[in-house]
């Protein structure tokens, strides 16, 4: 390290938080149609009408209930007849079981149809539920038709102007009727107040249908601005939806040409490698010395090339969202961590730096390559940034409390990094001049890495360092989904301490 | 001294492959196209093939071949030498690069360290199963 080291100065933490893996999911819709999207927007729509129908049946049930103790309405000049709101709740209750039921998404194709005929289904039987509650509020409450204000913005939200209009007339129809049959006397007047207009105050038939006209210009106005509005603002969702759809293909097609140049390049480095060993090995005659250290020369460069491509080709895929994601499944953290801590502690001890591992069995929700790739990174660095002589401590334990999860710690005692350079350590090729200083041929690719594993599996990096004095690196896993899976099987249920070498070796 | 089929279209890769094995003492054979691969098998029945995956045509071509050669010689070995592994699956579907299913006796990352690749052909003709055995 460079840097000088403070003594008494805190370290500096950051923290990593798990970010968006990746862009949306985008429907592969083709340009102009909005078959693939609408579907489950359809049926959010459904869902949510069966939420808010949840709070009309409660507010039905409560006046039901402000019915039974006759005080309380009379203290308002009114007079409630439970019967009639528990009734309706009722009805509209058992309309939306059925309604909740039909809304779930069943998957398959065909689906489409029916959640528009659900939607319909929902907005007829409120329609006509409405009309008896307006009914039975009687005119003594004008703003009653206005609740029919609701179902006609909510279906111009949902289906197209035409489809609209056409809940619009029947709103208008059903109102209209209600009003007809009371005017004509086929009905009975009804009233909540409690000295009621009865059949006197009843209006003559043409007086009720001249009270429909402004009513129904005021619906008609009402859906003419909404069902613009809500015609652009699907227009833009769509465009939205199509650019998001580019954007991510392109993206994807970036990716797909990285991974493909990059692994072009690992083929020829294959052959140069294998050739350089030809000549070292002197199967093709022996080598002067000088020639011998210029094609050993070669042979390393090879090597540090093609760990720099595989780095590349690892980020590459892990950021390309068309392969398939290798499936997570439960892992024992401690596993992981010994097989790596067994696999490097060769190249560690050529510069004489020691693992201290404490591992505990530790249940995590991973894909194993990524885990190990997680893993491999952090102790790598940690040896590559340490002192000679010096030790890498790594600890793995589950995180307690009934959530689960893990935690890894891999802290080394090396370069350290400056508090300001923190926050860009995560980033593709950043290296610190101290790092490079220390250590010529890293890629600056395996904390890139480590993030984008990181996110993948939802957990969060926190890194401590204080230049000249180590950096510490903790990994917190979120605990396993229940329904994700059994738990790993952990052979192992006492903590293991290591001085030096890991349990295997 | 074994009879080895080396199956790469690198011909300077298989060239140097072929260096190696012969100053083990073995006699090889290359073949560049995998097309050609299960032809030559049949005319002569090698001791162990060593197979790379990606092919010009088909970059999962390797896989293949293995998978007909398991079906024509069971108990053939296959060394797989391959410039991808479990963390690349550029192409492949996890089935292909799934250690526990991979149709083949042993496999080897590229690029190869001859004296992993002499250790892995001696384990092979010894009858080691390697790595990539169930």
């Amino acid at each position: 390290m460079n840097g000088t080291a403070d003594p008494v100065a805190p370290p500096t933490r950051y923290r990593l938080a798990p970010g968006p893996e990746a862009p949306a999911e985008v429907p592969r819709a083709e340009a102009g149609s909005e078959a693939a999207w609408i579907e489950p927007v359809l049926r959010a729509n459904a869902v949510w009408f069966c939420q808010l129908r949840w709070l009309v049946v409660a507010v039905l049930l409560a006046v039901a209930v402000a019915g039974l103790v006759p005080a309380l309405p009379t203290a308002l000049g009114l007079r409630i007849q439970p019967l009639w709101p528990a009734l309706t709740a009722g009805v509209l209750a058992a309309l939306n079981l059925a309604f909740v039921r039909r809304s779930r998404p069943a998957g398959g194709p065909g689906t489409r149809g029916s959640i528009r005929a659900v939607l319909w289904a929902q907005i007829v039987s409120d329609l006509v539920i409405l009309t008896a509650v307006v009914y039975w509020v009687g005119p003594d409450w004008p703003a009653a038709p206005f609740m029919y204000l609701f179902h006609i913005i909510l279906a111009c939200l949902v289906f197209s102007p035409g489809q609209s209009l056409a809940v619009l007339g029947l709103a208008a129809g059903l109102y209209g009727l209600s009003l007809g049959a009371v005017s004509r006397g086929w009905l009975p007047a009804s009233t909540l107040r409690l000295e009621g207009t009865g059949s006197a105050g009843l209006p003559h038939p043409g007086q009720a249908g001249a009270g429909l006209v402004p009513m129904l210009l005021v619906w008609g106005v009402i859906w003419y601005l909404v069902s613009r509005l809500a015609a652009t603002l699907r227009r833009r969702e769509l465009e939205l939806a199509e650019t998001n759809r580019r954007l991510a293909a392109s993206s994807e097609e970036r990716a797909q040409h990285m991974l493909q140049t990059t692994h072009q390049l690992k083929a020829p480095f294959a052959a140069i490698h294998a050739m350089t060993q030809v000549l070292l090995a002197g199967y093709a005659g022996e080598l002067p010395p000088a020639a011998r250290e210029v094609a050993g020369k070669m042979a390393d460069r090879c090597l540090a090339l093609s760990r720099q491509i595989q780095e590349m080709l690892q980020l590459a895929n892990l950021r390309s969202r068309a392969q398939t994601a290798p499936p997570g499944r439960p892992l024992d953290l401690a596993g992981v961590v010994r097989e790596v801590l067994g696999r490097l502690e060769p190249a560690a001890r050529q510069r004489r730096i020691r693992f201290h591992a404490t591992l505990e069995p530790a249940p995590v929700q991973a894909a194993p390559d990524h885990l190990t790739m997680l893993v491999d990174n952090l102790v790598v660095n940690a040896v590559t940034y340490s002192h000679e002589g010096g030790v890498v401590e790594v600890t793995c334990t589950p995180e307690p409390g009934p959530a689960g999860g893990a935690r890894l710690t891999v802290r080394d005692h090396g370069i350290g990094i400056a508090p300001e350079k923190l926050p860009r350590i995560f980033d593709d090729y950043y290296r610190t001049e101290e790092a490079v200083a220390h250590n010529r041929a890293s890629t600056g690719l395996g904390l890139a890495i480590v993030r984008q594993v990181a996110r993948a599996t939802g957990a969060t990096i926190e890194v401590e360092s204080a230049p000249g004095r180590g950096s510490t690196f903790t990994v917190i896993f979120p605990g396993t989904p229940p329904a994700a899976g059994s738990a790993p099987n952990l052979s192992a249920a006492q903590p293991q301490t290591h001085h030096g070498l890991p349990a295997d070796r | 001294m074994a009879y080895l089929l080396i199956v790469d279209d690198d011909a300077d890769f298989a060239n140097a492959v072929a260096t190696v094995c012969r100053a083990m003492g073995h006699e090889t054979q290359i073949v560049s196209t995998p097309g050609e691969t299960l032809p030559r098998v049949a005319e002569r029945q090698p001791d162990a093939v060593i197979l790379d995956v990606m092919f010009p045509e088909d970059p999962a071509a390797g896989f293949q071949v293995a998978r007909e050669l398991r079906r024509q010689a069971p108990d053939l070995p296959i060394l797989m030498l391959t410039a991808v592994n479990q963390q690349f699956p550029l192409g492949f579907s996890n089935r292909d690069i799934d250690p526990k299913w991979l149709p083949v006796t042993d496999f080897v990352e590229k690029p190869v360290d001859f004296g992993v690749l002499q250790t892995r052909i001696e384990r092979l003709l010894a009858g080691t199963r390697g790595e990539a055995a169930p």
